[in-house]
């Protein structure tokens, strides 16, 4: 039996219109995005049938609790931002700012790891030039990994704003919240799929 | 947006990947890729649902972000099975 709080969530979403989250203009950038890492995956989903034995030999040599960590990491980071947004639009710019400061703190995390990781691996003598194997992971990951320190830095900038009342009205700090979070969003996204390829697909 | 829906959906992602990661290190076969890869969609498709929040976007952009992800997921099916 529904509770009388959730009827009443469930009439107000039947009534409000369907809204963007964000900027139209950010939304594009994210979908131009979606299509470069889509090209990237694909050929590497492909490279990885194609060259099986390479592949296999290639992933043996990485480290699979650190793909477990990161991935806890970004979801993690992924909540805090979309509880950011949730009380930014309830009004509380502070917990806006604290939200996007932990989402931030949550990508340190991941890009650390991931350093740790690349560190192990040039010291076994992997780098971008040993094999197919070694080209597609080092290249694919320091690629998402750029994304996510893209993605820290528009959280960072938006939450310094907020935090300075730079948004005239709580409808600007909405935009401007939501923008932030769905490009955050999408690297989480993009790392969902790149994480079984490379950790966990036998 | 119910109370405590986010920490439901956080729970419910970092269970599914733990799901999958014991599944990928505990047993092998073309079964195990099929069964990775639809908990990869699922859960992807929980994050755009709910964290991207694109359930109350315009249909437009949810059938864009979605199709992307089942394209993903549906080559490294094909290359992979």
């Amino acid at each position: 039996m529904h509770s009388p709080e959730s009827v009443l969530d469930d009439t107000k979403s039947l009534e409000q219109p369907r809204q963007l989250p964000g900027d139209l203009a950010m939304w594009c950038f994210i979908l131009a995005e979606l299509l470069a890492f889509l090209l990237l995956l694909g050929s590497m989903a492909f490279a990885r049938g194609h060259w099986s034995e390479l592949f296999s030999a290639g992933i043996a040599t990485l480290h699979p609790e650190a793909g477990l960590i990161n991935t806890v990491f970004l979801l993690t980071g992924s909540y805090f931002a979309a509880n950011a947004v949730h009380q930014a639009q309830a009004g509380n710019r502070k917990a806006l700012v604290w939200g996007f400061i932990l989402a931030s703190a949550c990508g340190l995390l991941y890009v650390g790891v991931k350093v740790t990781e690349y560190s192990m691996l040039f010291a076994d003598g992997y780098n971008l030039r040993s094999s197919t194997f070694y080209f597609f992971y080092f290249f694919t990951t320091f690629f998402h990994m750029a994304h996510v320190l893209i993605g820290m830095l528009i959280l960072l900038v938006v939450a310094w704003r907020c935090h300075n009342g730079h948004y005239a009205n709580q409808e600007k700090a909405r935009m401007a919240s939501e923008s932030a979070a769905s490009y955050w969003h999408m690297v989480d996204l993009v790392w969902l799929v790149l994480f079984p390829l490379l950790y966990v697909l036998p | 947006m119910k109370r405590c829906a986010l920490e439901i959906g956080l729970f419910g992602l970092l269970l599914l990947t733990v799901a999958a990661w014991l599944l990928g290190h505990n047993f092998a076969g073309s079964w195990v890729v099929g069964c990775v890869l639809a908990l990869t969609f699922v859960k992807g498709q929980w994050l755009i649902d709910q964290f991207m929040g694109l359930r109350r976007a315009p249909q437009w952009l949810r059938w864009i972000v979605s199709g992307w992800l089942l394209l993903v997921v549906g080559m490294t099916a094909l290359f992979n099975m």
